[in-house]
Parts: structure tokens; sequence; C-alpha cells
């Protein structure tokens, strides 16, 4: 009986010690702080939304133009012009109105026309994220109804809905964010592990050129870059050659990090243990090495991801970047430099806010990550 | 292992040399430095720190830290060709090999394993005790039978060990170097094992892949002191078990006295004895070894209150170390005009048991009488 009761004394404690792994320990702390949990919550639900399943939450696709040409918001109500409630949100239909003085068209609310709206309706047919065909919508009017139309943020010069293009815009810029942080990781720690492990003149040379590129002012080069990129070729090419470029300009702060990191680590006597089991030089940097350096990457990548999104946006907004057909947060943003549009629809700049909001989500899991795992933090 | 294997050499050190630069200048930290291992014995190398035991074992491993340098002599690893044919033998200069080359880092593990004097820290934090040993197995050990054809020789990258085998293995070695519940603990991260348990993971990786010689280089000075007793006890029996010499360094004469067939007690880069064990116990011929003797604490030994004696002064700066013997500034039997004068060289005051004093030089003592005589 007391071999059987410290039987399980022992089985209890193994299990508890086995338990409180460090990946572990960072998740409990990491869930304690309720902002970072948001953050991180906000930023999965975009990437979520945009880049896997914005055909179903985007009520029309990219780019279908429609007759009403920036048109204002449609704001959904619940109660009607006489302030009678109806328990199924509907908005208002619109109305052509010239402006003679401006020589310009309006949309007026027109309260004569109400379409309501519906969840899960049945919509234009689409691929989900290209794969899974479908014809569902989140959110859309009757589509029994002719002639019903729901612009949550109005449309622009060509018609097309606003709403829904900051949901695929979305998945470009956050795409951008991801891919081009994962080269990041890709240069920054192959050349900071390299050059931390080798030092001397190796050292030398990365050093050089990450302080060289840090050095350099970021919109020119970006700018020299991206005017780089032959205009003839397709969207898709210079997308990817855009991710390069940002991945490009920004591996110098992560190789830095990375190799101070391992210019402690290879001192550690585990690493002296594996080359005297005959490990080779690249095992060694990165079976041995760069895994001590993973807390530091995360931490860093995410705090840079927004970077590589504002970055984009801005390219993008001086024309440089991403160009139509392909939509992204910057390209959308790219219509509302005139002065004209802010005038005159000022709705085209309501995806700023939504870029600002998954800034401040990876900010706020960034710092999180931070905390949770930083070894020497405070409680 | 028969006594005719014994009586092999396997490790022949020869005048070895190593100087370190530093921005004060160059330490000379080993200074001709020669013995020689035989298949299946334990040699331990004693003395304090700075004397060279721990340079001398990376200089075997030709792990030397970037700023040093082997300046002159040989290291001789006899590699045994396949079952013992004597045709395909060979003998290997380590000094003459590339540091990285593929030949060190297949003899490396292999063929001479190391295992290290901090167990805390020796192990990647990252991996289990299980992906250690296998990353050891899967870099020198072949599969026995090649892997189907040759196609499937060519997927199973160059020819390894695929990894469930070598986490059998393993969870094999585990078991053998007394891991209770090892097919668990394979699994276990390295913070999650006592210092002992580490200890004993460090040594089933030196052994996994069966090298010839396991080169312990303070292995248990991190340890408690029943923990120590077990660690050298494994050792030696494993050392049986596996037909592997083991070179063994420590600044305990007390553990060195149960691991080791043969000493070498080092000061200052220089060996000044060597000899059986019995011998260097019983029948010191040094002064530095009969101070480090005496300097032991017994218990019941001598009268009670009486102080511990300690060899005087210290370890001389390596930048100002002393002319002629460099033991001279500290040693109790000194003979000035003699020590400070000459080099001892080793000389044979038994059998198998040589000293590096000039006392036990006939002819230099001879001359300094002479001289003394004459005025």
């Amino acid at each position: 009986m007391t071999q059987a009761l410290s039987q399980n004394l022992q089985n209890a404690g193994g299990q508890s010690a086995i338990d409180q792994s460090y990946w572990s320990l960072v998740w409990w702390r990491f869930k304690r702080n309720k902002l970072a949990m948001a953050g991180g919550i906000l930023v999965l639900v975009y990437y979520f939304v945009c880049t896997l399943t914005a055909e179903f939450w985007a009520p029309y696709p990219v780019d279908l133009t429609s007759d009403y040409i920036d048109a204002p918001p449609q704001w959904p109500r619940f109660f009607d012009a006489d302030g009678a409630f109806h328990a199924r949100p509907f908005v208002y239909g619109m109305t052509e109105e010239v402006d003679m003085a401006l020589r310009k068209r309006f949309y007026v609310r027109d309260e004569s026309m109400r379409f309501n709206l519906y969840f899960f309706v049945k919509g234009e047919p689409y691929k989900l994220a290209g794969l899974v065909p479908g014809n569902i919508h989140f959110v859309g009017t009757d589509p029994n109804l002719e002639d019903s139309y729901f612009y949550l943020f109005g449309t622009d010069r060509v018609g097309r809905d606003i709403f829904s293009r900051i949901i695929f815009g979305g998945r470009l810029s956050l795409l951008i964010g991801l891919i081009g942080q994962f080269l990041t990781i890709g240069f920054g720690a192959t050349l900071g592990v390299i050059s931390g492990y080798y030092g001397k003149v190796v050292d030398l040379v990365v050093q050089r050129v990450t302080e060289f590129l840090s050095a350099f002012p970021d919109i020119p080069l970006f700018m020299a870059l991206a005017a780089a990129i032959p205009p003839e070729w397709s969207p898709i090419t210079v997308y990817f050659l855009l991710t390069v470029i940002l991945a490009f300009v920004r591996w110098g702060g992560l190789a830095r990090q990375v190799r101070g990191l391992v210019l402690s680590l290879r001192e550690r006597e585990y690493v002296l243990a594996a080359q005297s089991f005959g490990a080779g030089d690249r095992r060694i940097m990165f079976h041995h090495l760069i895994p001590g350096a993973t807390s530091h990457i995360v931490v860093i990548s995410t705090l840079a991801i927004p970077g590589m999104i504002l970055a984009e946006t801005a390219l993008s907004w001086l024309g440089l970047g991403l160009r139509p057909p392909l939509t992204s947060w910057g390209v959308l943003l790219y219509e509302v430099s005139f002065l004209r549009a802010i005038r005159f629809s000022p709705w085209l700049l309501i995806p700023v806010p939504f870029v600002i909001l998954v800034i401040w989500g990876f900010n706020m899991l960034g710092d999180g990550l931070r905390d949770a795992l930083d070894p020497y933090g405070g409680q | 292992m028969d006594s005719m294997r014994r009586n092999e050499v396997l490790l022949e050190v020869k005048d070895l040399q190593v100087h370190f630069e530093v921005r004060r200048g160059t330490v000379r930290a080993l200074e001709g430095v020669n013995f020689t291992i035989q298949r299946g014995s334990a040699m331990g190398i004693i003395g304090e720190s700075g004397s060279g035991k721990s340079v001398t074992a990376r200089a075997i491993m030709h792990l030397l830290a970037k700023n040093g340098r082997i300046v002159n002599g040989e290291i001789l690893y006899h590699r045994e060709g396949f079952e013992g044919s004597e045709a395909s033998s060979e003998v290997i200069d380590i000094t003459q090999q590339k540091a990285n080359g593929s030949l060190m880092r297949s003899m490396r593990g292999g063929e001479i394993a190391m295992i290290f004097q901090e167990p805390m820290s020796s192990l990647t934090p990252v991996y289990t005790a299980g992906l250690h040993i296998g990353e050891a197995v899967q870099l020198h050990l072949k599969p026995r039978q090649p892997v189907g054809d040759q196609m499937a020789q060519v997927i199973s990258k160059q020819n390894r060990i695929p990894r469930n085998e070598a986490r059998q293995i393993a969870v094999d070695m585990l078991d053998r170097v007394g891991i209770p519940q090892a097919n668990e603990r394979v699994n276990s991260y390295p913070h999650e094992l006592s210092g002992g348990q580490r200890q004993r993971v460090m040594i089933a990786i030196a052994l996994s892949c069966g090298p010839k010689l396991l080169i312990a280089d303070e292995p248990t000075t991190a340890l408690d002191v029943t923990t120590q007793a077990q660690i050298n006890d494994l050792m030696l029996e494993l050392k049986d078990e596996f037909g592997m010499a083991i070179m063994y360094i420590t600044h305990d004469l007390g553990v060195i006295a149960e691991m080791a067939e043969d000493i070498a007690v080092m000061y200052l880069g220089r060996i000044v004895e060597q000899g059986p064990t019995e011998a260097i116990f019983y029948d010191p011929q040094h002064p530095y070894t009969k101070a480090l003797l005496k300097s032991i604490p017994r218990i019941g030994g001598g009268p009670m209150g009486r102080r511990l004696e300690v060899i005087e002064g210290m370890v001389p700066d390596p930048f100002q170390i002393p002319s002629g013997c460099h033991f001279h500034d500290r040693c109790p039997e000194v003979v000035p005009g003699l020590c400070d004068v000459h080099d001892p060289v080793l000389l044979d005051t038994g059998p198998h048991h040589r000293a590096a004093c000039l006392l036990h030089d006939a002819d230099k003592v001879a001359e300094l009488h002479r001289m003394v005589q004459h005025g």
C-alpha cells in the first residue's frame, strides 16, 4: 500500500513537473494579460476574416461595379423615419440629385425605399480563398428583390462597395506583413546567426551592411527598389517582389538581435558539447543556437509586422507599391490622395480605422508576448 | 578487454605544445606534454587550475578556443579498422587535421567522446534527452543493414539511421546509464532532469556511438558526493562493458585513485610525474605530487587539531612563469642554483614511473656539488 501511495505521489509530482514546460508557463502568463489577449484575438479575427474567408464576409465581389458612383454610406437602422421600431435592420435607398452649382451628382437618402438586411443570404457566387465554392454571404439585402443594394461604407468612384474592398484589401495587406516577416526572419536570423557564430570578418561585413541598411532612409530606398520593378510585370509578381523588397530593407534589426544573442549563446557549454560529439557548424547554428533565440525572434517579428503593413500602405499610397487591379489597403487609400476625394467623399477614408485597429492589435500582442517570454520580467 | 588488447596503444601525445594569444602576450598553456593511453585503460590527469588539463583534452578533440594554437607536437590516434583487421587500421595525427573537416567531425563523438564539467549547461535546453542522443547517433552510426535498395538509401538521408530507431537506441542508452523509466525520460527536457541525471544523459550521448576513448573533463565536480560516486562507478562499469579507454581529468585526488590505472600529474603546462596509480600514491617522487598528497584531509590521520598542510604560494601568473623548474618557488625541497637554472626532464624513477625533478638527475646534482666545492 505504501508502495502504491509513493507511486501515486511520484506520478503526481512527475506529471506536474512535466506539464510546467516553458511554453505552458509562457501561455499562462500571456493569458493573464487581458490587453494582449484582446490584441491577439483581434489579429486572429483579422487574418481569419480577411485572408481565409473574405468572400463570405464581403457582401459584394471586390471588383463588382454598380451604377451608384461615389455613393455615401448607408447606415443600418432599426428605427424608421417615423420612429417606429423594426426588429430586422434595414437601410434606406438612395436617389440621385444634381447640384447645378458644383455640376456634380449627389446621392441623397430616399426614405420611400427600404431594404431589409438579411444574414446568410444568397449572393454572387465565389470561391472561398480561391478554393471552396459557395454563394452565401454574411449579410445582404433580399436576393429576390431586384434593385436592392447595401453599401455599408458607400462606394468609390467606379461604384464598388468600399466595405467589401476593405475586407479584400486586408487580404493582401495582412499577407504582405506575414510573408514579408517570414522572409525577414529567413534573412535576418540566418545572417545574424552566421555573423554571431563566425565572428571576425564575417561579423564585420554583416554588421556594416545592416548598419548601412538601417542608416539609409526607408522611403527613398523603397522608392528606388520599387521603381526598379518593370511596370509590365504581372501584378502578382509585383506583389511578390514588393514583399521581398520590404523584407530586404528590414532584416537588419532582427539580424542584430539574433547576433547579439548568439554571441552569448555560442559560449555556452552545450555548444562545445555539441561540437564534441561531432556536430558541424551548420548543425550547431541552426539546431542549437537559433532555437535559443526563438522567443526573441517571435517578439521582434510580431512587433515588426505592423511596420510591414504600414510600409505597404505608405508605398501603395504613394503609387509605388501595389497597383490596381490588386486591392490592398494602400491601394484603397491611394484613391483619397486627392483633395476632391476628401472634400466630396470622405467615406473613402474609412479603411484608415481598420488599419489602425489591426496595428494596435499587433502591438498589444507583441508587448504581451515580450512580457510573457521575458524570463526576468516581474509578475 | 583481454590483456593483449590492453597493451595496444590507442593515443599517443608527443611533445604537445599549445599557445594562446591574448592581449598581454602569449600564454604557453602546454609546454611539451607526452603520454600514451592504451586501449581499454583508464588514465588520470591531475593538477591545479590552469595546469593545462583541460587544454590537453581540448587539443585532443581539436576544439581549442579560437586564439589557441598547437605550435608543436603530435597527437597520434590509432584508428581501428573494421572487425579489427590490421590492414585497414590507421594512425591519424589529429594536429594535422582541419579542425572542422569531416574526418575530425567523424572522430569527435564517433571515436573520441567527451563529457564536461557542467552537466547543467552541457545540454541544449530546447531538446529532449532522446533528441540529444538521437542526434549523435544519426551523425555517426550507419544502419547495419543497408536500407532496402539503392533508391531507398538515397531517400533515407545519407544513409542515416531512421528516427524511430535512433529513439530506440536512446531509450536503451538511458537505461544502460541507469536512468529509471527510460522510456518516459527520453522525452524529458534538460530542465526536468536532476544534475546527476543530466550527467548520465551526457554519458549516454558520449557512449551512444561506441567511442574508443572517453575524455571526462571533471565530470563530477558540479555534483554532490553521493552522485559523484554513482557516476564514477557507472563510468568504470561502462568502460569494461564497451571496452573503451578513459582519460579522466580532475583535481580530486580521491576520485582519481579510484578511477585511474595510470596517473599524470600536471603543473603549469608540463607533466611533472607519471606512473601507475599505486606508485604515485604510495611512492611519489616529485615534490609537487608529495605536497598534493599531503594536502588531502584525512579522517583520523595525524593528531587532532593539526593544521591541514597546504602548498605554499599561488599558481604563478602565466606571464611570469619561474625559470628552471616551474615549481621551484613553491617547492619545499628547492635547491638554489639548481632548480631555478635547469629545466627538469622526465626521468625514470621506477617501473613505468617517471618524475621531472632535478633532484633525481644525478648528473645535474653532481655538477652542482662540484661547483659548490670549487667555490
